[in-house]
């Protein structure tokens, strides 16, 4: 898959003609509403909301969500109002989850063009610029994606983040797009067509990943989605390995979820372009599984004796680990060197994002193992809510 | 443009070390080194390779005696799987190219009017232009899957129905207020 990535993205950057070179001028900037959805997030609110009122975008408002919040977000909110007049504030009663803080937002919005980001993300000020221009190239398209960043880089894991969300994943979505289907839109930076939600019944309550839902939701019923590597967005990233944990393993369950939900419309042809991706992410599962049952023979093998077609007397690589490293390391400076323009720190980061491949590929074993059963023992009917996410050291 | 923005002082990328305790900070740098040396042992026959540009004899230790090229097949699988990859890759964009170039893909299906939102909410227009109006809205989700709307604390409130997990009952809403749906690309 690693080849996949490289020669994708090398042809999205080269033949992919929506590549313009300086910021877009959009006719006639229709209005769009910045949806925020949050639940205690008195930290982090206010600067967000600020960092959104230098959007170099003419028209747009904020609706803010506070979903169910015990905290002082409200009160932030409030005070905000009082400073910014394009700043409304949606309040639910009781914990609903993100989905359907969205809706509610989408319900109360003005404008025909929603973006949605995270309480703790900083969108660049050209960023809905970039990303507004999709809508008008084409009727049909129903998000563009932006591209998150890491902002928060003290620690050795929230470096190898940066590699991930830098290269990895801009690489993937890059050839996804060239594919011509997206598995996710990136939901802490993503532009919806609000027609297109209302046409797929908006965002679910009941998935983990809500933005891999709607994803699959929209392309399911012919909407197209685009990625836009220039609109950028800051994030924060889990330091800690308990925090990344739960957070791979709820995108992992989300992932599974979505496997079974969309299985059936994947026997219809003009679907095909779904395909590859749900292929991928299948085989990803089942090679997961296959280094499960490698590592079990390893274990068995040292207590009885084992058949020598199942022996396995190491796991460490050996003369395949000379393709493996070389591999990995063509993978990770291709994707380094697409997002450095965009990014001018990427590079210095390279002696810690080296290790990106080896972390990435335990780490999302593990979580792949154990998302699958998790998510066929979970009840379908069971509420996303809100859980306190890991924002990186204090 | 992004070259000039995107600077450490700007304020957007969090660096601080310090927020680290020694023992993580000696833990976390005794894992890079550990794994660096790692890396170095895997990457050596490369690395010997390069060093040794005119040594043939080295290429020959690798490649022939500890078992290199007796992987040719291996070699030669591995190429063509590449080559395969990257002509199915360049084939589907050509034949997008192709296909769809230079056309106008879809006519608009319209945009998200009041009526469509009113009849999948189960709201009045009128009630959807209150609520867009509002500058705090206040949400309460209540039994049966209604929910209810407080705007401004305005005395009157909106009732409505929320079910995303029966999004038939919603469209069939739709269907019955005869609604445009959706149209056709």
């Amino acid at each position: 898959m690693a080849f996949v990535w490289v020669f994708g993205s090398i042809v999205f950057r080269l033949f992919v003609k929506n590549y313009l070179p300086d910021v877009p001028v959009v006719t006639g900037t229709p209005p769009v509403s910045v949806l925020v959805p949050c639940h205690n997030e008195e930290r982090c609110i206010e600067e967000t909301v600020r960092r959104l009122e230098q959007q170099r975008y003419p028209h747009f408002e904020i609706i803010a969500v506070d979903d169910g919040s015990v905290d002082n977000t409200a009160i932030i909110l409030r005070r905000l109002q009082k400073e910014f007049a394009n700043l409304r504030v949606i309040t639910l009663k009781s914990n609903q989850g993100k989905g359907t803080g969205l809706t509610m937002a989408a319900l109360a919005s003005r404008s025909e063009y929603l973006m949605c980001i995270d309480a703790d993300a900083w969108l660049h000020p050209d960023s809905i610029r970039w990303m507004m221009w999709h809508f008008q190239s084409s009727p049909r398209v129903g998000a563009v994606t932006g591209s998150p960043k890491v902002r928060n880089r003290s620690s050795i894991l929230s470096k190898i983040q940066v590699g991930e969300f830098s290269s990895i994943i801009g690489m993937i979505k890059r050839t996804q797009r060239v594919l011509g289907r997206i598995y996710t839109v990136s939901g802490v930076t993503v532009l919806f067509r609000k027609r297109a939600l209302m046409d797929v019944g908006f965002w679910s309550n009941n998935m983990l990943t809500e933005d891999v839902d709607i994803s699959w939701k929209l392309q399911v019923d012919g909407w197209d989605i685009r990625y836009e590597p220039r609109a950028l967005c800051w994030i924060l990233v889990p330091e800690t390995l308990k925090g990344i944990f739960r957070q791979r393993l709820r995108w992992a369950q989300g992932g599974t979820e979505v496997l079974f939900k969309y299985f059936k419309s994947l026997f219809d042809f003009k679907h095909r372009r779904l395909w590859p991706i749900y292929l991928e992410y299948s085989l990803s599962l089942l090679w997961c599984y296959c280094f499960l049952l490698t590592v079990m023979f390893l274990v068995a093998g040292l207590f009885i004796s084992l058949p020598p077609q199942y022996t396995v007397r190491t796991l460490l690589p050996g003369f395949t680990g000379l393709i493996l490293a070389g591999v990995a390391l063509l993978q990770l400076m291709t994707g380094l060197l697409l997002d450095s323009p965009y990014d001018r720190s990427l590079l210095r980061l390279l002696p810690w994002l080296i290790w990106y491949p080896a972390v990435y590929w335990v780490l999302n074993t593990v979580v792949s193992i154990v998302a699958f059963p998790k998510t066929l023992l979970r009840k379908r009917s069971a509420l996303a809510v809100w859980e306190s996410p890991d924002r990186g050291l204090e | 443009m992004f070259l000039r923005e995107l600077e450490f002082n700007d304020g957007v990328i969090i660096n601080e070390p310090d927020l680290m305790t020694k023992s993580r900070l000696f833990t976390e740098w005794s894992i890079v080194l550990a794994s660096w040396a790692l890396w170095l042992v895997v990457l050596r026959p490369l690395l010997v390779v390069f060093l040794w540009a005119l040594g043939v004899r080295a290429f020959y230790i690798h490649m022939v005696f500890l078992e290199g090229i007796s992987n040719f097949d291996l070699f030669l699988r591995g190429g063509l799987c590449v080559v395969i990859i990257c002509l199915t890759i360049a084939a589907w964009t050509l034949y997008d190219r192709l296909r769809y170039a230079g056309q106008y893909k879809g006519v608009s299906r319209g945009l998200a009017e009041n009526s469509y939102m009113g009849a999948f909410f189960r709201m009045t227009d009128q009630d959807v232009r209150r609520i867009k109006q509002g500058k705090r809205v206040d949400v309460y989700f209540e039994k049966g899957q209604c929910i209810c709307v407080a705007v401004d604390d305005q005395e009157e409130n909106v009732r409505g129905f929320f079910a995303p997990q029966r999004l038939d009952m919603h469209f069939e809403e739709v269907r019955r207020f005869n609604v445009k749906e959706k149209g056709e690309w």
